[in-house]
C-alpha cells in the first residue's frame, strides 16, 4: 500500500512538474496560429523524452550515478565537453526563462511590475534549494504544478467540436501560415518538449534519492505514466489557445494572454488556480534549472555535488547555483522580455539535443555500467529514430530561425 | 587556419543573424510586406484587449488583470506603430500604402490608450462605447492588411 501511495505521489509530481515555462508559452503560441496542426509534434516529443528519460533513470538506477559523469567517463573529456557546453548554455537560458515566467506569474496577480520580484523569486529560489529537503520540494511543486489540469477541465467545460479538432490535428498543413514558419514552430514545439535538462535534473536526482534497481518499477512508472499525462496538459494549453485565439487572428506574446481562455471559460476562480498553476510550474522549474546549471558542472569536473550535501562540504557546487541564479536574475533585470527569452530558449534548446541524447544512448548500451539492463533492442531502435529528429530539429533550427525571421 | 576558417564561419552567421533581424525598407514590396505585418499585429492586440473587455464585463476577470492585458497590448500597439512609421517607403506607390496603414495604426493605438483610461478609472460607460470602436477598428485593419499584402 505504502509503495502504491509513493508511485501515484510520483506520477502525480512528474506530471506536475512536466509543464514549464517553454511548454506554457510555446504551446499556447502554437495553438493561437496554428491550432492542433502541430499537436504531433508534441505527440512525438513526449515519446522521445520518455525514451531518453527512462535510459537516463536507469543509468541512475543500476549505476548508482548521474548521467554527466558518465559521459565523461565514457566518450572522453572532449566529447562531454562540448555536451556540457550546449546543455549549460541551454540550461542556463531556460532557468533565466523560469525565473521571468514566476516573476510575470506574480505580476498577474498583483499590479506591480514584474521586474521588482525578480530579485525575490531569485533569493527564494535560492533559499529553497538551500533548506528545502529535495523530496519535499519535487513533491511540493510537481502537486502544486497539477493545478494547470484546469487547461484540460476548461477544454471540456467549452464543449468544443471535437471532430473539427481531430481533423485539424490529422493534417499536415500549416494553415494560414507558410511552411517555413510550420516547421519553425515544429522545432521549437519539440525542443519545448525534450529540454535537455529534465534527463540531467531526473538523473541526478535519481542519485539524490539514491534509486536502486528496486526502484526502477516506479521510475518507469513515473516516465510512461506521469510524463505523458503531463503531455497531454500542453495539448490541453494548445487546445485552449486555438479556440480562443486562432478563429480572431489573435497572436501570443504575453503571459496574461496564456491564461486568458481559462478565465473567459471558468470564471475568475478558473484564473486563480491558472496563476497559481503557472507559478508552481514555472517555481518548479526554476528550481530543477538552477539545480541542473550545478549537476552538469560539478559531474563534469568531479566536484562533490548534491542538494543533500551541505554547502561546506560541496562549496563548489552550491556557489555555481547562487552565480547562475544571479546571472539569470541580471539578464532579466536589463528588461529582457522573458518571453522573447523562452521563445529563443526552446528553439537553442532543440540546436543542442543532440549533444544531449547521443552520449545517453552510448552510456545506456554499455554493460560495464548497467550490466543485464542495458537497453533493449526496441530501446535503441525506438532511441536511433528519436536521435534522428532530435539531429533533425538541430540542424534546421538556425536555419529555420534565420529565415523566418524567429518566426515571424 | 582552421581557426581562421571558423573566424570566417562565425562572422558570416552573425551576418546572417543581422541581415535576418532587422534591416532598410528599400523596395515597394517590403513597405507592403511590412504593412500586412504590422496592420495584423495590430488586429492581434485590438483583438486580445476585447476579448479582455468582453471578460471583465461577463465578470470573468477581475479588474487589475484587464487592466494589465490593455497595458501590455497598449505597450506593444505603440511599439507596431513606431516601428512601422519609422520605415521610409521608396516611391510614390508605397507612400500611398504606407499613409493610410500609419493612419489606422494610430488611430488603433489611441484606442487602446483610451481604453487603458477607461479600465484604470472603473469607467464602465466609457469601456461600452469604446468596445464597438475597437471592433471596427480590428476588422478595418484586417481588411487593410489584406488590401496592401504584397
Amino acid at each position: 500500500m505504502k509503495k502504491l501511495l509513493g508511485v501515484t505521489l510520483g506520477i502525480l509530481t512528474a506530471i506536475g512538474g512536466f509543464v514549464d515555462i517553454g511548454d506554457l508559452v510555446t504551446n499556447a503560441l502554437v495553438g493561437a496560429r496554428f491550432g492542433l496542426r502541430l499537436a504531433w509534434v508534441v505527440v512525438v516529443g513526449i515519446i522521445g523524452i520518455c525514451v531518453f528519460a527512462e535510459m537516463s533513470g536507469r543509468i541512475a538506477a543500476v549505476a548508482g550515478r548521474p548521467t554527466f559523469d558518465l559521459i565523461r567517463e565514457r566518450l572522453g573529456p572532449r566529447i562531454g565537453l562540448l555536451a556540457l557546453f550546449g546543455s549549460f548554455f541551454v540550461t542556463a537560458l531556460t532557468m533565466c526563462a523560469e525565473l521571468g515566467g514566476v516573476a510575470l506569474a506574480i505580476e498577474l496577480g498583483t499590479d506591480l511590475n514584474y521586474l521588482l520580484f525578480v530579485p525575490i523569486v531569485g533569493f527564494v529560489v535560492w533559499i529553497v534549494i538551500w533548506r528545502v529537503a529535495f523530496q519535499k520540494m519535487e513533491t511540493a511543486f510537481g502537486l502544486f504544478g497539477l493545478l494547470l489540469i484546469v487547461y484540460v477541465v476548461a477544454v471540456v467545460h467549452a464543449s468544443p467540436d471535437w471532430s473539427h479538432l481531430w481533423d485539424q490535428a490529422a493534417q499536415l498543413d500549416p494553415g494560414e501560415e507558410s511552411w517555413p514558419t510550420y516547421w519553425y514552430y515544429a522545432v521549437a514545439l519539440f525542443g519545448a518538449a525534450m529540454t535537455p535538462y529534465e534527463v540531467f535534473f531526473f538523473s541526478s536526482g535519481g542519485v539524490e534519492e539514491h534509486w536502486t534497481k528496486k526502484d526502477l518499477i516506479e521510475e518507469r512508472a513515473n516516465v510512461f505514466i506521469g510524463f505523458p499525462l503531463g503531455g497531454l496538459l500542453s495539448l490541453a494549453i494548445a487546445t485552449m489557445a486555438a479556440l480562443t485565439f486562432l478563429p480572431q487572428g489573435i497572436q501570443v506574446d504575453t503571459i496574461g494572454q496564456v491564461a486568458l481562455p481559462v478565465a473567459l471559460e471558468l470564471g475568475k476562480a478558473g484564473l486563480v488556480v491558472v496563476i497559481l498553476g503557472i507559478f508552481a510550474a514555472t517555481f518548479g522549474a526554476a528550481l530543477e534549472t538552477a539545480l541542473s546549471t550545478g549537476y552538469t558542472i560539478a559531474q563534469y569536473l568531479g566536484w562533490q555535488w548534491g542538494k543533500m550535501v551541505r554547502p561546506r562540504e560541496a562549496p563548489q557546487f552550491h556557489l555555481l547555483i547562487i552565480l547562475m541564479i544571479l546571472l539569470g536574475m541580471m539578464v532579466l533585470l536589463t528588461t529582457v522580455d522573458p518571453i522573447k527569452v523562452t521563445e529563443y530558449s526552446v528553439v537553442f534548446s532543440a540546436l543542442a539535443l543532440p549533444l544531449t541524447y547521443f552520449p545517453i544512448l552510448v552510456v545506456a548500451n554499455d554493460p560495464d555500467y548497467l550490466g543485464d539492463h542495458v537497453n533493449k533492442p526496441w530501446t535503441n531502435a525506438l532511441g536511433l529514430v528519436v536521435l534522428a529528429l532530435v539531429t533533425l530539429a538541430s540542424v534546421a533550427a538556425l536555419p529555420l530561425m534565420i529565415w523566418t525571421k524567429a518566426g515571424q | 587556419m582552421a581557426s581562421r576558417r571558423a573566424a570566417h564561419l562565425g562572422a558570416a552567421l552573425v551576418c546572417a543573424i543581422l541581415v535576418g533581424c532587422a534591416g532598410p525598407t528599400i523596395r515597394d514590396s517590403a513597405v507592403h510586406s511590412q504593412a500586412q505585418k504590422s496592420a495584423d499585429a495590430m488586429v492581434s492586440e485590438l483583438r486580445t484587449v476585447r476579448l479582455a473587455v468582453r471578460g471583465l464585463q461577463d465578470d470573468k476577470l477581475w479588474w487589475r488583470y484587464a487592466d494589465r492585458m490593455v497595458t501590455d497590448s497598449e505597450e506593444a500597439a505603440t511599439t507596431i506603430e513606431a516601428t512601422f512609421t519609422s520605415r521610409q517607403p521608396p516611391s510614390q506607390e508605397s507612400k500611398s500604402a504606407y499613409d493610410e496603414v500609419s493612419k489606422q495604426l494610430s488611430d488603433a493605438a489611441d484606442l487602446v490608450v483610451s481604453l487603458r483610461v477607461a479600465v484604470r478609472l472603473h469607467d464602465e460607460g466609457e469601456i461600452r462605447s469604446l468596445e464597438p470602436e475597437i471592433a471596427k477598428a480590428a476588422d478595418d485593419l484586417e481588411r487593410l492588411a489584406e488590401r496592401v499584402a504584397p
